[in-house]
């Protein structure tokens, strides 16, 4: 067979969440390119919130992005309490933690259902697809309409919310709308399995592509962490405290890059649902784990495309354990805490949460009247960006080897970048080319 | 009748009043109904260039932003800005009270050369012509909808000219600001149902101010609280970036 030459380019892959454009180049069978190249414009952030008090940061900073803004006001709620030393209620730590997992909800139904569905049966968008797999369409309207209304009855707004504040909540649901709550989460279940059953009917969509790399997330000894927990990697199996963050994620810039990565004990390392996945796998219990088995999920696993997978089980982790802590607060009223007064002192913070794409982090340093000097935030997408580049670079040898040519290539390549599902505005750091 | 084509285009914005758009679930089958998105690069791979009706989303930020817009303007009959980043600049403009080269630089270290971005940010209208605007961070999904349909019937969408204060006062919201609470909402632009006083975060003025706002008024009674002018421009700045008054 001759050896093919051919060039692959994207420019502004569609359905993920940013701008972003993806090239290779294949000579006479051999892969001599292969980039990632990230476009967006730079909107500094860390530079504008210079100069703003302590309580307007969250505020500020869940505008970084509107797919992730729970999980950016949570980790920065986090960053500003821990360098003001202030204490949170366990019945704010409970509804902080039923937030973040409608949050998560809300941005893993929209990536299956809306941006990834669409590739298994070949179709350009969800909209033709409600013409085609109206059941499917439909089910997933409904699903993420109530992970929307979880986050409205919980924050106060689908995006961004008005009721975290530093120290607590401005207004706590009531009895009747943590019932009704629970009744969203019950109403659902036959839509939930109904996705998870279209998904698993088309699995073998999903290449067999495996690469082995390192996995960093939260981990936690109870609770599947997203709100809670510490930073570790699947390579030390060591835990680390959020201090020590930044020789976790070793920033860098490589000469000819288009982004900030990270790198850890390998030249690249993974994040987000697949990476808690793996890094969790005894906390993945109940219906998450027959979801799982309907994959022939086991941890660990290294196909970039189970990406989607691990998203599915979380899924089915959230509905479970929102409806846990539904009746965790109803045992406690609950209660009408109101904010507590708050002590402004200089000091610096870190907020370490699991963003649904991956691990977040916000450092922020504030002087003696609580104004904001110093600021930096380490953002999923960024960490994720070299790990993807390298799955596209031992993919496109994989998929030539099986005789693909360049259009396969292109659809694969596009397919995975999704299955990261990459936030692109998120990654503040982004760097032009 | 052929449905009217409708393309969302995003520049530098969270894309939260794109999500918005998408949170419309029980509406959306509804309004797939009635108009063709031929270009939706967060949701569709489908991309034509022949639309009547542009929705832009995010503010300008680099050259590169101001060609494509333009380009843009030129394929639409009608360009609506989406959102508080499209409308005014939204809190994207507070990198404006900065110096653009030391920002940058503060962020991107000796990589900040790769950048090129204009001096301030802008918003669409200050680049481009702009039929209607919908205001808020984010937008709020039923005033979306409302302005969509109007367009379609061929009518002029309005904005109310009264503060946030009406709507607040009609939700029988006890008032912020006599709690001792900074709020915005006198002389900010309704529209949004006072979405944040209903949750008890006082108006923070996302929706720009008022066409004649009692700045005067306001500037008492938050002195009374103990408010500085440096305090309440800092205040201001947050989404009145684009305003005379700020400067």
């Amino acid at each position: 067979m001759a050896k093919k030459s051919f060039e692959v380019r994207t420019n502004y892959v569609t359905r993920v969440e940013g701008h972003g454009h993806i090239w290779a180049e294949v000579k006479n069978g051999k892969l001599e390119n292969c980039r990632l190249e990230i476009v967006e414009s730079p909107r500094m952030f860390e530079s504008f919130v210079r100069g703003r008090e302590w309580w307007e940061l969250p505020w500020i900073t869940c505008r970084i992005c509107g797919i992730c803004s729970h999980s950016h006001m949570l980790t920065s709620l986090r960053a500003v309490e821990d360098a003001l030393d202030v204490e949170i209620s366990e019945q704010t730590y409970i509804l902080r933690t039923l937030v973040d997992d409608a949050e998560q909800l809300e941005s893993h139904i929209l990536h299956v259902a809306y941006l990834v569905a669409p590739d298994l049966f070949n179709a350009p968008s969800v909209i033709p697809l409600a013409e085609s797999h109206p059941e499917l369409v439909k089910a997933a309207l409904r699903l993420k309409r109530m992970a929307n209304d979880i986050l409205l009855i919980t924050t106060g707004h689908e995006v961004h919310s008005m009721r975290m504040v530093v120290g607590g909540f401005t207004m706590w649901p009531t009895k009747a709308e943590l019932e009704h709550i629970k009744q969203l989460v019950d109403d659902r279940m036959d839509d939930v399995m109904l996705l998870v059953n279209v998904v698993a009917e088309n699995a073998d969509k999903f290449p067999a592509f495996t690469r082995e790399t390192e996995y960093i997330s939260l981990k936690h000894d109870k609770e599947f962490p997203f709100y809670d927990g510490k930073t570790c990697s699947s390579d030390t199996k060591k835990t680390y405290d959020n201090s020590e963050y930044q020789s976790v994620t070793n920033e860098y810039v490589v000469p000819w890059s288009t982004c900030k990565r990270s790198k850890f004990q390998r030249k690249s390392y993974a994040v987000g649902a697949l990476a808690r996945c793996n890094n969790n796998p005894e906390l993945i219990t109940g219906l998450a784990k027959k979801v799982a088995d309907m994959f022939g999920y086991k941890a660990p696993s290294y196909n970039p495309y189970f990406n989607n997978v691990a998203q599915l089980i979380e899924i089915a982790l959230c509905l479970e354990r929102t409806k846990r802590l539904c009746d965790e607060l109803l045992k406690r009223g609950p209660d009408k805490e109101p904010v507590p007064e708050i002590k402004v002192k200089a000091g610096r913070g870190i907020g370490i949460t699991e963003a649904p794409r991956g691990i977040l982090m916000h450092d922020y340093t504030f002087d003696k009247t609580g104004k904001c000097i110093e600021a930096n935030g380490v953002i999923p997408t960024n960490q994720n960006t070299g790990n993807l580049e390298d799955d596209m670079k031992d993919l496109v040898p994989w998929l030539v080897d099986q005789g693909k040519g360049p259009d396969d290539i292109q659809f694969y390549l596009e397919m995975l970048m999704r299955a990261y599902d990459p936030c692109i505005s998120c990654s503040v750091h982004t760097i032009f080319l | 009748m052929a449905k009217p084509k409708v393309g969302f285009f995003d520049f530098s914005s969270c894309e939260g009043c794109q999500l918005m758009v998408l949170n419309c679930e029980p509406e959306l089958l509804d309004i797939l109904s009635h108009i063709d998105i031929v270009n939706f690069r967060e949701a569709t791979t489908t991309r034509q260039d022949d639309y009547e009706i542009a929705f832009i989303e995010g503010s300008i930020i680099t050259p590169h932003d101001i060609e494509r817009l333009k380009g843009i303007r030129e394929k639409a009959k009608m360009l609506i800005a989406l959102g508080a980043c499209a409308h005014t600049g939204g809190l994207n403009k507070l990198r404006n009270f900065q110096d653009a080269q030391e920002a940058k630089e503060y962020v991107y270290g000796k990589d900040a050369k790769f950048f090129d971005v204009l001096p301030k940010v802008l918003a669409v209208h200050e680049v481009v012509p702009v039929e209607f605007s919908i205001p808020g961070c984010p937008i709020n999904r039923f005033e979306f909808i409302s302005v969509l349909k109007q367009l379609l019937q061929g009518t002029t969408p309005t904005l109310p000219d009264y503060p946030v204060c009406v709507e607040c006062k009609l939700n029988e919201n006890e008032c912020l600001m006599l709690k001792g609470q900074v709020c915005l909402g006198p002389i900010t632009r309704a529209g949004c149902d006072a979405r944040c006083p209903n949750n008890g975060f006082p108006c923070t003025g996302c929706r720009g101010m008022l066409d004649d706002p009692h700045l005067e008024a306001e500037q008492i009674i938050l002195s009374k609280l103990g408010l500085t002018v440096q305090d309440l421009l800092r205040r201001y700045r947050l989404f009145y970036g684009y305003s005379e008054v700020v400067k």
